[in-house]
């Protein structure tokens, strides 16, 4: 028996795109370089876009909108940026000059533990923590020194390559878009193009909520902490909103800097002030801010929440750890799909 | 609302208004004009023909243009099928399309075409309104076709940024459910009819 040739057409088209978005994807894993900048660009267009499209629809101007926007984001992007890497050395030095305190504070306690170990269960404990501690911190150090002029390098080739991506994603965007649409096979096109929809409104939502909570948290720390007269409020602000990005265990990451630095400080920090600072920040974000924003966008289990963000960590580190969820949130959709024509008869 | 009305409205609102002319806006409009000679039919000229569109101005029509999907469907080729969930609702371009409906046990399935779709006709409105809509049959390239389709996610977006052609479009929606419930109740009533017939009085 023959095939009818709409048969035949439809599996080429099924067969080409395939192939095509595998060399695509296998192309930007085997250029990281060129990845990355494209990936933040694509994260940034979907959460500028449609403050883009905002002021489209007031202006005629398609590119004038387009390049507004464009300075709006880098500045947003570059502003803080400058901000941190001209605070970071003295931040850093002054940090520096806490490490002999820190080694001293840690050696009392391990002495303290030994002593406990000994009178407790009569087991010695010969080994020094502190000097195997800065062992460890003193080889990881050697290597980010080796390692810090390729990093810097990346780091500088990224905050290049971004915007202009970015210009160009927001410029060309709906035409790109299109074309994708447009080679997307017959037999895939209506599921595939609502399940493009729906990933890029739940990526874009769940970005914009993430970095307006952080942002909130961050100030919310940073001027709590320099309200109290708490030392390095602006780094542990920035800190305490980077952190909040992980859900649940972020919060106590963000706050374990600031109380190491209240330990090892004890007579000039108001440790009181700085752990009701932390308790309001995140009473805040877990009152108001979470609920309003981002519960709404992502609607997952905790369990699923807190398994998706470690494996996303394990994956891509700290990028993955922020795409981990929305990836989820899009995972579970593809599910939910493929259950909708497996079984249809459990379909509402 | 004419395109001369809208750019009125946007000047009398404050708006700033385009420095220069728009070409691709006065292609369009020219194409769907009384004095465009070009034989060869373009979705311009399609649009303006297509019955259930007949209340939008060319401006509007041209606006709705932009959210539309151009697909082809070679001979045999299925659009969708029975049972699938559509997300969307298409114009008949060019072609003829076959509806086929499919009923009887599942190890005997039996193929029913219950209509032949040409050229300005539609289908697959239910996709565009209902959360999961289930395809009630399939539909089958009869020879090489386009399609026009527009899918949910267009129509949120053009309720959102031209809610009046949205809502134009939303309401001649419902005027083809309204006349496909008339012929379903004709349908029923008149079976019914003839069976309290066939089973005379009781």
């Amino acid at each position: 028996m023959t095939e009818n040739p709409g048969a035949i057409r439809a599996r080429g088209q099924k067969w080409f795109f395939l192939a095509s978005l595998a060399c695509a994807l296998a192309f930007l894993a085997f250029f990281p370089r060129l990845a990355f900048p494209l990936a933040s660009a694509y994260v940034v267009s979907l959460v500028v876009r449609p403050f883009r499209d905002l002021y489209v629809a007031a202006s005629p101007s398609h590119r004038l909108s387009s390049v507004l926007v464009l300075a709006i984001a880098v500045t947003l992007l570059v502003f803080p940026l400058g901000r941190a890497l001209t605070a970071l050395p003295q931040e850093i030095s002054e940090m520096v000059r806490t490490l002999p305190r820190l080694e001293w504070l840690l050696r009392m306690k391990a002495a303290e533990f030994q002593e406990f170990m000994w009178t407790a269960f009569r087991w010695r404990l010969d080994f020094d923590v502190v000097a195997l501690l800065s062992k460890h911190i003193e080889s990881s150090a050697n290597a980010a020194i080796v390692f810090l002029p390729r990093l810097m390098g990346a780091f500088l080739e990224w905050l290049l390559l971004t915007p202009l991506f970015l210009w160009f994603l927001l410029r060309d965007g709906s035409r790109l878009r299109g074309r994708f649409l447009r080679a997307m096979p017959n037999a895939w096109f209506e599921r595939g193009y609502m399940l493009f929809h729906q990933f890029n409104g739940k990526f874009g939502d769940y970005i914009t909520a993430k970095t307006l909570e952080a942002s909130i948290v961050g100030v919310l720390v940073g001027g709590g902490l320099w309200a109290v007269g708490f030392p390095h409020a602006s780094l542990l602000g920035v800190l305490a909103g980077v952190t909040n990005i992980l859900p649940y265990v972020g919060p106590v990451l963000g706050w374990l800097p600031a109380l190491l630095v209240g330990l090892l400080r004890p007579q000039e920090t108001n440790l009181l002030g700085m752990n009701f600072v932390y308790l309001v920040a995140n009473l805040v974000d877990m009152a108001l801010v979470f609920p309003l924003l981002v519960s709404k966008i992502v609607n997952l289990h905790p369990l699923v929440v807190v398994s998706s963000v470690v494996v996303g960590s394990q994956v891509a580190g700290v990028g993955g750890m922020l795409v981990s969820v929305p990836v989820a949130a899009f995972l579970k959709l593809l599910v939910l799909e493929a259950h909708r024509s497996l079984y249809p008869e459990n379909t509402p | 609302m004419s395109y001369e009305n809208d750019i009125r409205q946007q000047a009398s609102s404050g708006q700033q208004l385009p420095g220069k002319v728009d070409l691709g806006v006065l292609r369009y409009l020219w194409q769907a004009g009384p004095f465009s000679f070009n034989e060869q039919e373009n979705i311009p000229k399609f649009l303006a023909r297509v019955p259930v569109l007949n209340s939008f101005s060319d401006n509007e029509l041209r606006i709705f243009s932009g959210s539309l999907h151009q697909r082809r469907f070679s001979a045999g080729e299925t659009v969708f099928r029975q049972g699938d969930v559509g997300y969307g609702f298409y114009f008949v371009f060019s072609g003829v399309l076959e509806v086929i409906h499919q009923s009887g046990p599942a190890d005997a399935r039996r193929d029913h075409p219950v209509a032949r779709l040409e050229r300005y006709q539609y289908f697959g409105e239910m996709g565009l309104l209902q959360d999961y809509n289930r395809r009630n049959a399939s539909v089958v390239a009869a020879e090489d076709s386009v399609l026009l389709g527009l899918f949910k996610p267009d129509l949120e977006a053009l309720l959102d940024r031209h809610p009046v052609v949205g809502a134009k479009f939303l309401r001649e929606v419902s005027l083809i459910l309204a006349n496909r419930l008339g012929a379903l109740m004709d349908t029923v009533t008149h079976l019914r009819h003839r069976l309290g017939e066939h089973e005379g009085p009781t």
